[in-house]
This record gives C-alpha cells, structure tokens and sequence, in this order.
C-alpha cells in the first residue's frame, strides 16, 4: 500500500494511545507495514499527547512537517499542537468538545473560540469533520469513549483499514470493554456517514 | 493480537509489533537471563514493567531501591557467571556511576548488559545528557540502536560481546527508539544452564593495591578494542563515488534515510552503530573520499569531534558540517526536517524547504490552551502543600520568606500553580541535603524540604541523617502515598503490593526516621486538613529537626483497587460565583474535577471526584 501518515491528539487519558495501538494492530491484522511514535511526556498530569501512526513502510518514526495525510484530534484546542505537520488539503477529524484546565476555568475567554479554530484548520484543508464525539460518546453510553467515536468517523471516511479490521483490533486491545467500545465506534461512523452527504 | 502482550508469547519467524523498550525487554528473555532489575526512570521504565506484566518468565524482575543497588545486584549475578540486563534513565546512571566504573575495570563473567535511556528534548524531565561520554570515562564498549529490530539484536548480541571480552556492555537508547514501535522479528529464547560459583581473585575483584587497579584499567583498554573489532560489522560503510559523505547515529539515521529516499539523494554513509570504541578506520576511509562530510547525532558532537580530529590528520581537506560551527543543534531532539535542513546546507538545490507549513504553525501557536501539569483529583500531595501553604500563612510569614525545596516524583508538582511551594529540584533525595546546606548558609527563615516516599528510599535517608546527626533546625515532610506514582506507580520497598508472589519485607518510613535519632515526628494523614495544618505550624515552630510524614495513598492506585466510593457536590445556592469568590475553590486547590458550570457556579465532576474533602475545607461559603 502506499504510505499514509496520521497525527493522532488529544489530552493524557483520553485514549489517544489506545486508539493509536488499535491502527496499528488493525493495520498488521492486513499484513500493512506501520510504525507507531508515541510522543508523551508528563501527559497524565494534564498535558496534551500525540501520537505518529505511519503505515505503508516509513524510515522515520516521526511525520515530517506539513506531511500528514490526516488528524485525528480528541480535544478541540489540541489541534493546535499538531496542525503544522498536516499537509495542504490533508483531512481532519476533530472533537467539538472541550476539556477546561485550571487558566480556561478561570477565565473561560482564554479558551480559544471554535470559529477560530476551524479557521485555521480551514487556512489548510477544506476536508474537516466536527464531531460532537463527547455527545455521542454519552448517548453510546460510554462518556469515555470519546476516542471510539472519533476512530469510527475516521473509518467510515477512509479505505485505508476494512472497518473489520478495526472492530476486531478493538475488541482485541480490551475484551472487558468490547461492547461499549464498539458501540461509541459505531455512533461516529454513523454520525459520519450521514454527514457526508449534508 | 494484542499489541501489549509481547516478549514471551512469540516464537521467532513470527513478526510483533514492539517498541524499542519492548525489544530490549524481550533480547533479555532471549538471551536466558537471570535478572533483570532498575529503578523506574522514564524513558527506560518500560522494559521492566513490560516484563512484570509477562506470565511465566522464568527468571527474576524487580525493582531496586535505586540505580546503584539495582546495578550491584546485576554484578552478584554477573560474577557468579549468569546473565543480567540493568536499566535506567539517563540520571540513575549518575547514580550508578560509582559502581558502574568501578566494575567495568574488574570485568564481567556472565553477561552484564546496561540500558540507559537519554532524553533529547527532554519529554520526561531533567538533565539533557548525553551519556555516551560515560562510555569514555568508564572505559565501557556501547552499541546505539537506531531502530527497535536493532534494539533487540544488538541487546540480544551485547550478552554475547559481554562474555567474550570479559566486561559489562552499555546500550544507549533515547526517548524516541524508546517509544516508537515496528514489525520486529524476533530469535530465538535461549536456556542457560549454569551453576553459579565466584573464584577469590583480588587483584581482579578488589581496589585497594595501586597497581592491581593500574592493570585493571590496562586489561579494560585491551577489552574494549577486542570489542571494536568484533563489532566492526555494526558500523556499515557505503562509499560510493559521491563527494558528499554523511554519517550518522542512532535514529538520525531513520530519518536520514526518510530524506536521502525522497529526495533520491546517494552520499556515501557510515552508520554508526557502535558509539565506543568508535570506528575510527571507517571514519578515516570515508573522509578520505569526500569533500564534505555531515554528522548526524543527537545531543553532543561526540562523534563530530572525533571526525574534527581525524580531518586534522588528513590537513583538514575536508568540510564538516555538524553542531560545531553550526548549524546543527546540540540541543532537542531530531527529526525529518532537521536532517533534511542540514542536508540542504550541502545539496542547495535538491532540498526545497517547507514555507506554508510554518505559516500555520504562527496562527496555532497563538490558539494553544495553556495546561497546568498538576496532582491528579484526590492527589494527598494536594492536601499537603495546600497545609503547607496555609501553616505558613498562619505563622505569619509571607510566601517568599520561607524556602520550600522540592524533590523528584509527583511531589515536585508542588512548584507548579496553585501552590508554587518547591523552590527548588536537584536529584533524588537532595531536597533535605539541600535545606540543611541553606541553613549552613545562615538563613533566619524555617527552611522545610519536601520529598517522596520512594525517592526518600532510594537517597534521601543518608540526607536525613546527616541532618539530624548535626541537629540542624529543619522541618522534612515526606509525603507517603506508598508508590512510586510519577514514574507509572511502581512499588518500592515501602509499599505494601498485594500482587506480591512471595513473602515481602514492607520497610516503613517512620521507623527509619525514628532510628535516625529525631524525636520531633508526626505521622498525619493529609487530608485531614485542620489537623495537617497544625501539625505543620509545630514543626515549623519547633527549634530542633522535625519530619512530618504525610500518610496516605495514590489517589490512582487506591481507585484501582477499590471502585466507588462517594464524590462531594456544590450547593449552587450557597456558592457566590467564580467571579465574586474571593479564593474560589478552583483557583485555590486546581482540582482538575472541579469545573465551572454555565452560570459562573463551581462544580464538581462526580465521574472523577473522589471525595477527599479538600474543596469542602476550602470553600468559606459553606457551598460543598
């Protein structure tokens, strides 16, 4: 397959990772090369993640700027850490939902506007797709499956992995959680789907 | 299959996804060791903790006190001829140090094989050093892996090397070989059969003869060039007829084959794969056939001068483009655009740079949300710089009159807002040396140093007993929440881990503390908030040495074991608005469960709160 590089981000424990090692065991599931990069840090005290996913046989274990093909994003505000590396046109799959910290709390116009946000997104790509992934995490019954819902948007927007693939790299990644996994992956594929065609 | 089983599970011919620590762990297993221990230093924590999770290993894996224990251990097993991997970031290996050189000079009979991690761009925390220097001063022979296939082979191989030269072997790997995962193929497990002995041998295993240690060092220069020489196939050398030569090291060298095939490039290249000896026969053959030459490597020009010094041999005819005289840096980390912007210093016109991107990067900047690194909800160390704070404000100091050090671990998110308590972050166990050194200066003030529970195992006791030892007036809190939690939760010799197969001895804190002679000793649990902050006034006050112990547990681990359990909820008609409060909840604690709700109120996540009570003693409205 050719080479298909994606930035995953979001806030430490909000599964940025799990859903990074579900890609990639989907991917080897298809015999597809990939290389993962997790790039953590002091994250589960309240900083953002990101992640390399490179599938298709890379050199390098981190995406070159301005590289990526796509962007899967947790946390509306984290899109900004890792924007740069999309390349023009790439396409993104973004959480509308917020996560405050402790400056955002305080003064909530700190926080930067959704508007602004997509702007930006839009001064590189036409291709982006908002998800009210908290709302649908929720209504799958699953408030932490944010990162299900967003991995099913990206599925049904993308032939890179059979959606088999993916569902069964869930399932396989954490047994005790298929189910409500599954069923947040499916309410972001759908929401996705028909978005499509709006 | 599950990317997070690995090491055992698979056979060889069978390829698994592992990361670079993962590949190590498993070169352990497939070398047959007997042991492998460290102490947690992230990024190294991994290989241990992968293998802890590994049913049926066979050999034994444990956490040490700290990096020298842990590496003495390694020798026991090594000199009684079976094989040990010792791991660690790059500051346990100062910690090390001491035994680490002392052993290299007395050899290894069994296969010694020492991880240390570096961290370029510091993702994790504290000194940026590049430990290869430690290869020089420890006269020790290391292997840089660039990918984690190599990680394993080289680790795999280095028990070997260890064995046929007669001496402990270093792996270097950094943050990122660390975290990133590929298709690996693994070997095959080896099983050592081998009775454990010892031979007395002083002139090998002693250092108290001058000239014993003389020809220690001698027979060690001698070891490490047999090793250059059984290694040379790790050092491939591509010259063709190019001008340009690069060489490179460690991941650069993915990164330089990302650039070179994008942009068809075809220098001649030396891959670096052994750091020392380095391969100074290579370094010369490729210099002699180019006119220009770029090194690739993180963090020092190691290499760089070593290729300076061989260019000065040859009349300098060659151009070296490094960290030198620029431009590349010796600081942070690397990446694509690194090597391809130190390439295009050479190939001007076969590297265009990347303009929009940055353009993007201006606007996204300006949109980051500013994110405070603080205590997880129900942290016990919130509950104790928040006394802290307070007991200092009620003895009537000002905040900057009284000098708070800090320590490594979650303890050191004390610095951070809302509490800004630590002043101050050396090493492991310095935060009591230090207070002791600020009083030895004449400081008026209450001096109080602050430290983890298993950071004060694993250095602080000889700081506290120095201290007591010369009745110093200090106040020592150490904050007991029984794990070593920053680091991933690991237990140490005070934590009492019910997954224990055997029979453990858990130490407790305040018996150590009592021994060292000091009387002035409270034991408190920290979120029994009024009875913290008097506790802290008395020993503040007190002229003579006093150590709180601040008991209670990880907030995460307590949750893991013990589901439930209740959560504190804002009563919206008492509470007068974030606005108008004058020491709101939020900005007073920075709880990350407490919230503002959409009509300006405070609110409390009940999916994450834990009930510590902390925002309740806080609140003057009477509003949780």
């Amino acid at each position: 397959m050719k080479q298909y590089d994606l930035v995953l981000s979001g806030l430490g424990g909000q599964g940025v990772m799990t859903i990074s090692q579900v890609l990639a065991a989907a991917a080897l599931r298809e015999n597809v090369d990939v290389k993962l990069f997790e790039g953590t840090g002091i994250t589960q005290r309240g900083g953002g993640v990101f992640s390399f996913v490179r599938f298709g046989g890379a050199y390098s274990p981190k995406i070159p700027v301005g590289e990526a093909d796509a962007i899967i994003c947790l946390e509306i505000s984290e899109i900004a850490s890792v924007i740069s590396y999309l390349k023009q046109q790439g396409r993104v799959w973004t959480n509308t939902g917020k996560i405050h910290g402790y400056y955002t709390k305080l003064r909530p116009e700190s926080y930067p506007a959704r508007e602004e946000i997509e702007a930006m997104i839009r001064s590189r790509t036409s291709h982006l797709h908002m998800l009210p992934a908290d709302k649908l995490a929720r209504e799958a019954g699953s408030p932490q499956a944010v990162n299900m819902v967003l991995l099913g948007a990206f599925s049904s927007g993308n032939s890179l992995l059979k959606r088999e693939s993916i569902t069964w790299a869930i399932e396989e990644t954490n047994k005790r959680f298929a189910q409500a996994n599954l069923e947040a992956f499916r309410k972001g594929y759908e929401f996705a789907k028909n978005e499509e065609g709006v | 299959m599950s990317v997070q089983r690995s090491t055992r599970e698979h056979g060889p011919k069978e390829q698994i996804l592992l990361s670079g620590n993962q590949a190590i762990a498993r070169a352990a297993v497939e070398a047959g060791v007997s042991l492998v221990t460290g102490y947690p230093g992230t990024p190294s924590t991994y290989v241990i903790e992968d293998l802890l999770r590994t049913p049926d290993l066979g050999f034994r894996v444990e956490w040490s006190i700290n990096e020298k224990v842990a590496f003495e251990l390694a020798t026991g097993v090594s000199w009684a001829g079976l094989r040990s991997l010792v791991t660690m970031k790059m500051s346990g290996l100062n910690v090390a140090a001491d035994s680490f050189l002392s052993v290299q000079y007395s050899g290894a009979t069994g296969g010694l094989v020492l991880y240390v991690a570096d961290d370029p761009n510091v993702y994790y925390g504290m000194v940026e050093q590049d430990s290869r220097h430690y290869a020089r001063l420890a006269v020790a022979p290391m292997l840089m892996p660039a990918t984690p296939q190599e990680a394993l082979d080289f680790t795999r191989f280095a028990f070997t090397l260890s064995e046929q030269i007669g001496r402990p072997v270093m792996i270097q790997g950094t943050t990122t070989l660390a975290n990133t995962y590929e298709l690996v193929n693994p070997g095959q497990i080896e099983s050592i059969q081998r009775e454990p002995s010892f031979e007395f041998n002083i002139a090998k295993y002693a250092k108290a003869g001058a000239a014993a240690c003389v020809i220690q060092h001698q027979d060690t220069l001698k070891a490490l060039e047999r090793f250059g020489i059984l290694t040379e196939d790790l050092n491939p050398l591509s010259v063709n007829g190019s001008k340009i030569g690069v060489i490179a090291t460690g991941v650069t060298w993915n990164y330089l084959q990302e650039v070179l095939h994008r942009y068809r490039l075809k220098p001649s290249t030396l891959k670096v794969g052994v750091a020392h000896p380095l391969p100074t026969k290579k370094i010369e053959a490729l210099l002699s056939k180019v006119d220009t030459v770029v090194v690739l490597e993180e963090l020092e020009p190691f290499i760089e001068e070593t290729v300076m010094a061989l260019n000065g041999k040859m009349d300098h005819r060659v151009e070296v483009i490094g960290k030198i005289h620029g431009p590349l840096s010796r600081t942070g980390d690397y990446d694509v655009d690194v090597v391809a912007s130190a390439l295009g210093e050479v190939y001007r016109e076969g590297i265009p740079q990347s303009q929009t991107a940055r353009g993007v990067s201006e606007q996204a900047q300006d949109l980051k949300v500013k994110r405070l690194n603080t205590f997880c909800v129900g942290c016990p160390h919130r509950a104790t710089y928040y006394a802290l704070n307070q007991a200092i404000e009620k003895l009537g100091y000002k905040k900057h009159e009284v000098i708070i050090t800090g320590d490594i671990g979650c303890t050191i998110l004390g610095m951070n807002e809302p509490f800004q308590s630590c002043w101050t972050e050396i090493s492991m166990g310095s935060s009591i040396s230090l207070a002791q050194g600020f009083k030895y200066a004449g400081i008026k003030t209450p001096v109080v140093a602050t430290i983890g529970d298993g950071t004060f195992f694993h250095a602080g006791i000889p700081a506290l007993l120095n201290a007591s030892h010369n009745k110093t007036n200090l106040t020592v809190i150490i904050l007991d929440n029984h794990w070593a939690s920053m680091t991933g939760m690991q237990p140490h010799v005070g934590s009492g881990d019910p997954s224990y197969a055997e029979e453990k001895q858990v130490i407790m804190v305040e018996g150590i503390v009592r021994a060292s002679g000091i009387e002035n000793v409270w034991r408190v649990n920290p979120y029994q908030t009024k009875r913290m902050i008097e506790t802290v006034m008395d020993a503040v006050s007190s002229p003579e040495i006093s150590v709180i112990i601040s008991d209670a547990e990880c907030a995460i681990q307590k949750r893991r074991r013990k589901k439930g359990g209740g959560f504190l909820k804002v009563k919206p008609e008492k509470c007068v608005g974030l606005e108008a409060c004058e020491h709101s909840c939020i900005e007073v604690l920075g709880c990350p469960a407490l919230g503002r709700s959409e009509d300006g109120k405070a609110f409390i996540d009940p999916s994450i709160c834990t009930a510590c009570g902390l925002c309740h003693h806080v609140c003057s409205y009477g509003a949780i």
